[in-house]
């Protein structure tokens, strides 16, 4: 552990500037921009790809593109959403803000951490080099089921190789996150006097290390049985392709958790800050948590509840589903609560975090009729699951994210972005985001399949609104990062606190905060 | 293709189409019982409120109970590959006294066929079902049997259709690899084969005096 006397040699000597710099930081900051940078190019990415998806789908007939590149591009979505956006934007905000919220100079384990970002450009160009293989890149969905992904070429392996490397990496990160939260606090900073981002956060990184091993698990046995003449998923060798879905959906349902848990984190520093009020109900906010996890590794089967499974199985996994909505529905009231009687103000920040408690309840409501298992009988695979996971995860994890990137760029850059853009872009992402996807639910309602190029003519009117949505959707978004390089560049001066006396040891730093903060630990009272 | 590209207009059930309904009755449980030989399928007619997968190496079971008669349309819903989008269910549900005839009347025809594939043709029989037969061939060999010189062989002279009976059989069923000519034993019954064998040899200016019956087709199925 470098002293505090060594770290500030450092910073006058032999200090890597330019590209080097970048390469070889080890600093937490550094390290968090690289990975929110990382998050954004990926957001635009998989934004791209979900345009060519909606381009397609704007009119019956096939006109864009053929349906195996459609295949491509829905698997390709997921995949760089879920793996290159969300998680690492989350991991951007754990490196920033949780050395600042417990005390800490930097992160545990500043080697690792450089390590555990630099491997991610590596695994995501290997998976988007799938693309241009004899064949194509993967397109048998995100989920990779067997025995459809068996038959794909060599993209299938390529997307193995890349999963591992992200495995490796939210691994190494989670580690990190752990060992920083339980030796790094500041003096008078017990676990329950920790911000609700870092324990959303330890939670979170518990998951993953108990589910990634999981995936890198399936996707291996997935490789053997593509090259070494094992027949797990095979039923011509004896091989069961409903395991392959056990097994995939063991870490599945707790990554969905992976993918909001630190969404609530932000959530719950945002809401006590423009509500000027301490959150209500900080002890059942850990628990609700910490039950949201526990819950989450006794759901799986609820994404198979059309393989045949005996009816026991059938119940347990309904009942045990619902019950996920307890702790989350406690969340939701503790939010809600927290703004009762509170002097409101609507800063960008604030609007992108109501409207998360908003539309996120709706994606929590779609998800509880998802777990009727005999409703499910009816909606499973069609656009209404599509619509139920964009409701949590757009207008969740990723509005989320956009309201906490507010919340912090003054702290981040020393200025205050530009308020009028940012509420501009706060009522064109969530009015377009809605054109989007609310009208998917009556699409999976009259009966559209998920994961079709062409469609009967019956869905053409809400396709076309949707594909609308769409465009509008994605356009809003170069507001979002114009705002952000605005605010990089100059802007009005933040002050230290930036916001009306929000909690928190980020806001007692000077912003920018330093490169390094908390030399000395601060003391908690 | 055409359709979906739109050089042709979509019918009112474009994609939701089959060439052959699923025939049940109405007013009684009827069980569906479902598998799959290459990947995943999802059996989901939206009109009756279920789905279950089609897995290989499993066989799944499905229930329902319709009550008016008509026409109910799906699709495939799990994923399965490029043809995903392409995968239309129809279910024709006919009241039970429709139903019973319809059934009566698919089973005469299949006693019919079977009936068929097992009695001794004559020549002049076989003649006669064999030009109709012979209309899956005229693409490439000529309504005369002359073929177009150069791309399809004539079947005038031909030393397949001239040679020995079994050979000539042998092709017609599974077709000749690394040439246009495709394998027919799907898609033809042992009478049509039998038919199709005997005119290409006793018509188009061939006369070798061979009769093939059904049951010789048959038996090298
Ligand atoms: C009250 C909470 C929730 C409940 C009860 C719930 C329930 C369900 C159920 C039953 C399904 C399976 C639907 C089907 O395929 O037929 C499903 C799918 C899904 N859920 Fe949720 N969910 C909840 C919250 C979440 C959250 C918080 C996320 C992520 C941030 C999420 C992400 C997803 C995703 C990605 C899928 C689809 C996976 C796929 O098939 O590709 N859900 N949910
Ligand atoms: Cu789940
Ligand atoms: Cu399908």
């Amino acid at each position: 552990m470098a002293t505090a006397d060594a770290a500030h040699h450092d910073e006058h000597h032999a200090h890597p500037t330019g590209i080097l710099r970048w390469i070889t930081t080890t600093n937490h900051k550094d390290i968090g921009t690289l990975y929110l940078l990382f998050s954004l190019t990926m957001f635009m990415v998989g934004g791209l790809m979900a345009l060519v998806i909606r381009a397609e789908l704007f009119q019956p007939g096939l006109q864009v593109v053929d349906p195996h590149f459609f295949n491509q591009m829905t698997t390709m979505h997921a995949l760089v959403m879920i793996f290159g956006a969300v998680m690492p934007g989350f991991v951007g905000f754990a490196n920033w803000m949780l050395p600042m919220m417990i005390g800490a100079p930097d992160m545990a384990l500043p080697r690792l951490n450089n390590w555990s970002f630099w491997i991610l450009p590596f695994a995501f160009t290997m998976l988007l080099s799938s693309l241009l293989t004899a064949g194509g890149g993967p397109a048998s969905g995100w989920t990779l089921y067997a025995p459809l992904s068996i038959q794909g070429g060599m993209s299938v392996d390529m997307t193995i190789f890349a999963i591992h490397m992200m495995g490796v990496s939210s691994i190494l990160g989670a580690i990190n996150v752990i060992v920083t939260i339980f030796n790094m606090r500041a003096p008078g900073m017990t676990l329950l006097k920790m911000p609700l981002f870092v324990w959303t956060w330890l939670i979170t990184a518990f998951l993953l290390i108990a589910v990634m091993p999981v995936l890198a698990g399936v996707v291996t046995m997935l490789l053997t049985d593509r090259h070494f003449d094992t027949a797990f998923f095979n039923p011509a060798g004896g091989g069961d392709p409903v395991m392959f879905q056990h097994i995939f959906w063991f870490f599945g349902h707790p990554e969905v958790y992976i993918l909001i848990l630190p969404a609530f984190g932000i959530i719950s520093e945002i809401i006590p800050t423009f509500s000027r009020k301490p959150l209500f109900g900080y002890t059942t906010m850990v628990l609700a948590t910490a039950g949201i996890a526990f819950l989450s590794f006794i759901v799986w089967a609820h994404h198979m509840f059309t393989v045949g499974m005996p009816l026991a199985g059938e119940l347990f996994f309904m009942y045990s589903t619902m019950l996920i909505a307890v702790p989350t529905g406690v969340k939701v009231f503790n939010w809600v609560s927290t703004m009762w009687r509170g002097s409101l103000t609507f800063e960008t920040p604030m609007l992108f975090a109501i409207a998360v408690v908003f539309l996120f309840t709706i994606g929590g409501f779609s998800g509880l009729m998802l777990a009727i298992t005999p409703a499910d009988f009816q909606y499973h695979d069609t656009y209404f699951v599509v619509a139920h996971f964009h409701y949590v995860l757009f207008s969740g994890s990723i509005m989320a994210m956009m309201g906490g990137a507010y919340y912090w760029l003054p702290k981040w850059t020393g200025h205050m972005y530009d308020e009028k853009l940012g509420k501009t872009h706060f009522w064109l992402n969530t009015i377009f985001f809605n054109i989007t996807f609310f009208p998917q639910h009556f699409l999976g309602l009259a009966g559209m399949p998920r994961r079709i190029p062409d469609y009967a003519l019956q869905f053409t009117e809400f396709n076309v609104i949707s594909s609308i949505g769409a465009f509008g959707l994605g356009l809003s978004q170069l507001l979002f990062v114009y705002v952000v390089i605005k605010c990089v560049r100059g802007g009005e001066k933040a002050s230290d606190e930036v916001w009306e006396q929000p909690r928190g040891l980020e806001w007692t730093v000077p912003s920018p905060a330093p490169y390094h903060t908390f030399e000395t630990p601060p003391r908690v009272a | 293709m055409e359709v979906a590209e739109g050089i042709e207009p979509k019918g009112a059930n474009y994609l939701l189409e089959v060439d052959k309904p699923l025939v049940i009755p109405t007013n009684r449980k009827v069980r569906f019982l479902l598998t799959a030989n290459d990947v995943i399928h999802a059996w989901w007619i939206p009109q009756f409120g279920t789905k279950k997968d089609a897995i290989p190496g499993y066989i799944n079971e499905l229930w329902t109970l319709v009550e008016k008669p008509g026409t109910y349309r799906g699709q495939c819903a799990e994923l399965c590959g490029k043809d995903h989008g392409f995968m239309p269910i129809v279910v024709e549900a006919k009241s039970p006294e429709q139903f019973e005839a319809w059934l009566a009347s698919e089973k005469q025809g299949q006693a019919k066929d079977t009936a068929d594939a097992a009695r001794e043709w004559s020549k002049g029989e076989l003649l006669t079902h064999g030009e109709k037969v012979y209309a899956n061939c005229v693409a490439c060999h000529g309504a005369d049997g002359k073929g177009m010189p150069g791309a399809f062989p004539a079947i005038t002279g031909n030393p397949v259709a001239t040679g020995p009976v079994a050979a000539h059989v042998s092709v017609v069923m599974n077709g000749k690899t690394g040439t246009a000519m495709q394998a027919f034993k799907n898609q033809l019954s042992d009478l049509d084969i039998a038919a199709v064998v005997t005119y290409q040899r006793n018509a188009l200016g061939n006369n070798t005096g061979d009769i093939v019956q059904p049951t010789q087709v048959n038996s090298v199925r």
